[in-house]
C-alpha cells in the first residue's frame, strides 16, 4: 500500500519536472500550444470544482476571468514592485482576493437557485460585469489596460508564461484533488447526487455549495489573470467572453463530468484537435465546437474518460462472468 | 414631461417587440420545460431571411413575414424531433440546453461566414417616417412593428385557445403521461410546439430587423433577453410574454433616458437576477404547470 | 433502558388548506423499542414522518425529541440531534458506490471523525451488504437498495430511525433480513420507528403500535391490544390478522 503511493508520487513528480523542462527544446508555437491546454485545462477543472463535484453548472464563468484580469491589470497600475516577482504576486494576488470577494457576496443569493435557473442566472451575472467593465471608466474597459511587462530578459516570453501557466494548473489541479478526497467533497458529490436527500443525511449543503464556488471562482480568477497577462493588453470583449465560459464546459464534457481526468483529458484532445489540426480553418471554429457538443451528448453524454471506463468495467464484468 | 411621455410610449413600443421576440421562447420553456439557448439564433435568422428578401427580392418585410415563419417552424421542428427530443431522452437535464447551445454556435458560425459580421439594417421605404400625434413624435417602422407584434401575440393567443392543435399543446404540457394516454403522440407534439415557437422567434427577428441594427452576435443578448421577459412576465402564456415584454422596454427606455444608454443592458440583467431571486416563475406565474 | 420517550408527539396537527392530514395526534415513542405506525392509505402516516423531520411544518401542536421541542428547528439540525430517516422510495446517490453512500451517512452523522471506517463497515454488516460495498448505487435490485437506503441512515449513528415502509415490494427473505436489522439495532439501543403495511411482519417485531385513520389517531398499544380494538378492525385490519 505505502509502496504504490511513494510510486505514484514519484511518477507525478517525474511528469511534474518532465513538463517544467521538455518545452525548453520545443519551438515557440509548441510551447505556445502547451501554454493553452495548461490554461484550458486550469480553467476547465476550476469550473469542474463547482459544476462536476457539486453539479451546478454555471454558464457564466467568464465573469471571474474578466474580474481576475482586471484586478490584476488594475492593481499593477496602481501598485508598482521594483522586482518581477513581486509585481507577477500583487497582480495574481489582486485577481485571486476580487474574484474570491465577488463570489463570495453573490454566493449566498444565487446558489439558491436551481438547475437552469441557476445556469442563466450566471450568464446573466457575465454579462453584467462585462457590462460595468465597460460603461465604468475606473475599470477602463472599453478602451483597455496593459498589463507590466514582467518577463526577465534572460527568459524566452513564451517559456515564462507557459511555466507560470504551468503552475496555474498545478495548483488549480492539486486543490480539486485535494477537495475530492476530503470530507467536503463527500458532500459536494451527495449535493450532485440528491441535493434534497444530502440535506436530510446533515450535509451543511449551503455552506459547502458557497465554498465550491468561492474556490472555483478564486481559481479561475487567477488563471484569468495569467491569461490576461499573457495577452499583455485587455479589453472588456478580450477577457469577457462567451467562448471562454464555453470552452470550460465542453472541455469538461468531452471528457466526462465522471471524475476529475475529463476536463483535464477534455482540455488536451479539444486543444489539440482546434489548434493542430483545425489552425487554418479558424473561421468555422464555433460550428465545429457546436457539431462536438451535440455530438458528445447524443453518442457519449458520459465524455471520452468515462467512455473508456464502461468499455473497461464490461470487460470486467465479462471476465469475472467467465471464470466463475 | 414630453420626455416622460416619449419614454414611456417608446418603452410599450419597445416592449411590444420584446414580448413578441421572447413569446416563442416561453411556451418552449412552459410546454416542454427546455430552455432553448438557439431561440436567439431564430430571431437574427429571421432577420437575415427578412434582409435577403429586402434586398434580393424586393419583399417588404411585414409581407415575408409569413414565409419567414414557415421557415422557422420547418427548421425548429425538424431539428427538436431528431436532436433535441433524442438529447432529452437521454436523461441529464442539461442535454437539452446544450444541444440547443451547439445549434445556436453552428448557425452563429455559419451567419457570420456568409454575411460577415458589419452591422446590418433594413430599411424598407417607410423607414424615415415619423408620425405625429400632438406634441409627441412616432417613428412609423416602430409603430407598425408594435402592431404587427401585438397581432402575432392575439393570433398565438387564439391558436393556443381555439385550435385542436393549440389544445392539444395545452394537454401535453400539463400532463404528458395523460396526453400519451389519450392518443396524442407527445414527440410530435413537442416538435410542433417548438416548431410554433421557433416561427414566432423568426418573426420577431424581421420586425427587429426594421427597427435595430443587427449582427450575429447579437444573438446571446435576444435569447437572455427572452429569458428576462419570461422571468418577469410568467411562463408558457402569450399574456405572460407580453406583460414581462412591455415591463423590460419601459426599463430599458427609462435607464436610457434617466440614467444613460450604456447602463440599459446592466438594468436589466441586474433586474433578471433580482427577479429569480424574488419569484422565478414571474408575475403572472407558469401557465401550464402549478406555479409557486 | 430508560423510560423516557424519546420522541414525543403532543397534539400534532397539519391543514393543506381544508384538508386534516393529521389531527391531533399524540403519541410517545419510548427509547430503544420499535414502534410501528399502522393505517390505511392517506391516514398521515407519512406526514408525520414529514411533520417530525420538519421538511412540512406543523399546523398546531409540539414534537419533542429528548425533551426539546424540534418542530422549529431546521431539517438539518435536526438531523443533527440524531434523527435518521429511510425513505420509502429509496433515494441512494446513484452515481456513488455502496461504500461511498454509506459514508456520506458517517461522514454526516453523529460519528467522530476517527470512526467514520469502522461505522461504515459495521453499518454494511449490519444490513448485509458488505460483499456488495464496490457496487455503484444505480446497479442495485429494489431489495439492495433498501438496504443501502436503512445502512446509510444506521452510518448516522442515529438515536431515533425513522423508516417508511421498508418492506415494501420485499420478498419474505429480504423482509426477514431488514427486520434482523432491526432487532439488532434495537438491541444496541437506537430506537425504531416504522410505518408499514405488512402486518404480520408490524406484528412480529414492534414493541407498541399506533393505528391512524384519516388522520387522527384510533389506536396506541401493543399488538395484541391494537389487534383487538374494535375501531381498528372496522377501519383497517380486517378479519384475517385476528384469526392468526
Amino acid at each position: 500500500m505505502a509502496s504504490n503511493a511513494w510510486a505514484r508520487s514519484t511518477a507525478l513528480l517525474a511528469l511534474v519536472v518532465l513538463l517544467t523542462l521538455l518545452p525548453m527544446v520545443l519551438p515557440p508555437f509548441y510551447v505556445r500550444v502547451a501554454m493553452s491546454i495548461c490554461l484550458g485545462a486550469g480553467f476547465a477543472v476550476a469550473w469542474y470544482i463547482l459544476g462536476g463535484f457539486a453539479a451546478y453548472y454555471s454558464f457564466g464563468h467568464t465573469a471571474f476571468i474578466g474580474i481576475g484580469a482586471f484586478a490584476a491589470a488594475l492593481a499593477c497600475q496602481a501598485w508598482k514592485a521594483p522586482h518581477w516577482l513581486a509585481q507577477l504576486g500583487i497582480g495574481l494576488g489582486a485577481a485571486t482576493l476580487a474574484s474570491a470577494a465577488v463570489a463570495a457576496i453573490i454566493a449566498w443569493p444565487i446558489l439558491r437557485l436551481r438547475g437552469h435557473y441557476f445556469t442563466i442566472a450566471m450568464l446573466a451575472v457575465a454579462l453584467v460585469c462585462a457590462e460595468l467593465a465597460s460603461a465604468v471608466p475606473a475599470f477602463q474597459g472599453a478602451i483597455g489596460i496593459g498589463l507590466p511587462n514582467i518577463v526577465p530578459l534572460s527568459v524566452r516570453v513564451e517559456l515564462f508564461f507557459y511555466w507560470v501557466s504551468l503552475l496555474g494548473f498545478v495548483l488549480t489541479m492539486a486543490v480539486a484533488m485535494a477537495i475530492a478526497r476530503s470530507k467536503i467533497g463527500y458532500g459536494l458529490f451527495a449535493i450532485r447526487e440528491d441535493e434534497d436527500a444530502a440535506q436530510m443525511l446533515g450535509v451543511p449543503t449551503t455552506r459547502y455549495k458557497v465554498q465550491a464556488f468561492v474556490i472555483s471562482a478564486a481559481l479561475t480568477g487567477l488563471l484569468g489573470a495569467m491569461f490576461a497577462w499573457n495577452l499583455g493588453y485587455i479589453t472588456t470583449d478580450s477577457v469577457f467572453r462567451g467562448s471562454l465560459s464555453l470552452e470550460m464546459i465542453v472541455n469538461c464534457l468531452v471528457g466526462g463530468l465522471g471524475s476529475l481526468t475529463g476536463p483535464l483529458v477534455g482540455a488536451i484532445v479539444m486543444m489539440a484537435v482546434t489548434k493542430l489540426l483545425l489552425s487554418n480553418m479558424l473561421e468555422y471554429h464555433l460550428a465545429f465546437t457546436g457539431f462536438i457538443i451535440i455530438a458528445i451528448v447524443l453518442f457519449t453524454p458520459e465524455g471520452l474518460v468515462g467512455f473508456v471506463r464502461r468499455k473497461r468495467l464490461a470487460r470486467q464484468a465479462r471476465a469475472e462472468g467467465n471464470a466463475e | 414631461m414630453i420626455t416622460f411621455v416619449n419614454t414611456l410610449i417608446n418603452g410599450i413600443l419597445y416592449g411590444g417587440i420584446l414580448s413578441i421576440a421572447a413569446v416563442g421562447f416561453s411556451l418552449i420553456f412552459g410546454v416542454m420545460n427546455v430552455i432553448n439557448l438557439a431561440h436567439g439564433v431564430f430571431v437574427i435568422g429571421g432577420a437575415y431571411a427578412a434582409l435577403v428578401a429586402w434586398t434580393r427580392f424586393g419583399i417588404d418585410p411585414v409581407l415575408a413575414l409569413p414565409i419567414v415563419m414557415a421557415a422557422g417552424f420547418a427548421i425548429g421542428a425538424t431539428y427538436q424531433r431528431l436532436v433535441i427530443q433524442r438529447a432529452v431522452e437521454r436523461g441529464t437535464p442539461v442535454a437539452a440546453l446544450l444541444v440547443t447551445f451547439g445549434f445556436a454556435l453552428i448557425v452563429i458560425n455559419g451567419l457570420n461566414v456568409v454575411f460577415s459580421s458589419t452591422v446590418r439594417n433594413i430599411s424598407p421605404s417607410y423607414s424615415f417616417l415619423n408620425l405625429r400625434i400632438g406634441p409627441i413624435s412616432l417613428d412609423a417602422v416602430r409603430f407598425v412593428s408594435f402592431l404587427t407584434a401585438l397581432a402575432l401575440i392575439v393570433l398565438l393567443t387564439l391558436y393556443l385557445r381555439r385550435t385542436r392543435m393549440g389544445r392539444i399543446i395545452r394537454a401535453t404540457a400539463q400532463s404528458e403521461l395523460a396526453a400519451r394516454l389519450c392518443g396524442v403522440d407527445a414527440r410530435w407534439v413537442y416538435a410542433a410546439t417548438f416548431g410554433v415557437g421557433s416561427a414566432f422567434a423568426a418573426a420577431s427577428g424581421v420586425l427587429i430587423g426594421m427597427m435595430l441594427p443587427f449582427t450575429p452576435n447579437d444573438e446571446v443578448l435576444w435569447t437572455v433577453y427572452a429569458f428576462i421577459v419570461v422571468t418577469l412576465g410568467g411562463v408558457g402564456s402569450p399574456a405572460g410574454a407580453l406583460l414581462g415584454g412591455i415591463l423590460l422596454g419601459l426599463a430599458s427606455t427609462f435607464t436610457q433616458t434617466y440614467v444613460g444608454a450604456i447602463y440599459t443592458n446592466v438594468v436589466m440583467f441586474v433586474l433578471l437576477l433580482l427577479m429569480l431571486l424574488v419569484r422565478p416563475h414571474g408575475i403572472l406565474g407558469s401557465a401550464f404547470k402549478g406555479s409557486r | 433502558m430508560t423510560d423516557r420517550p424519546i420522541l414525543s408527539l403532543r397534539g400534532v396537527t397539519r391543514r393543506f388548506g381544508s384538508l386534516m392530514a393529521v389531527s391531533k395526534v399524540s403519541f410517545d415513542v419510548r427509547e430503544g423499542t420499535i414502534m410501528s405506525l399502522i393505517g390505511p392509505n392517506g391516514a398521515g402516516k407519512s406526514t408525520i414522518f414529514n411533520l417530525v423531520t420538519n421538511y412540512l411544518s406543523l399546523t398546531e401542536g409540539q414534537i419533542l425529541f429528548r425533551g426539546q421541542r424540534i418542530d422549529t428547528l431546521a431539517t438539518q439540525r435536526i438531523a443533527h440531534l440524531g434523527v435518521a430517516r429511510a425513505f420509502q422510495i429509496a433515494r441512494p446517490f446513484r452515481g456513488l458506490t455502496v461504500h461511498d453512500n454509506v459514508k456520506v451517512g458517517a461522514l454526516f452523522g453523529r460519528a467522530g471523525p476517527r470512526e467514520v471506517d469502522s461505522v461504515v463497515d459495521d453499518a454494511l454488516r449490519l444490513t448485509g451488504l458488505n460483499h456488495l460495498a464496490q457496487v455503484q448505487a444505480s446497479s442495485l435490485s429494489i431489495g439492495h437498495q433498501r438496504k443501502l437506503e436503512l445502512a446509510r441512515a444506521v452510518a448516522t449513528r442515529p438515536i431515533l430511525l425513522l423508516a417508511d415502509e421498508p418492506l415494501a415490494g420485499l420478498v419474505p427473505t429480504e423482509s426477514e433480513e431488514i427486520l434482523a436489522s432491526f432487532r439488532a439495532l434495537v438491541a444496541r439501543g437506537t430506537t425504531v420507528l416504522l410505518v408499514e403495511h405488512d402486518m404480520v411482519s408490524v406484528m412480529k417485531i414492534s414493541d407498541r403500535v399506533v393505528v391512524l385513520d384519516a388522520g387522527e389517531m384510533i389506536a396506541d398499544g401493543t399488538p395484541q391490544d391494537v389487534v383487538q380494538d374494535s375501531r381498528v378492525i372496522s377501519a383497517y385490519l380486517g378479519q384475517e390478522v385476528l384469526e392468526r
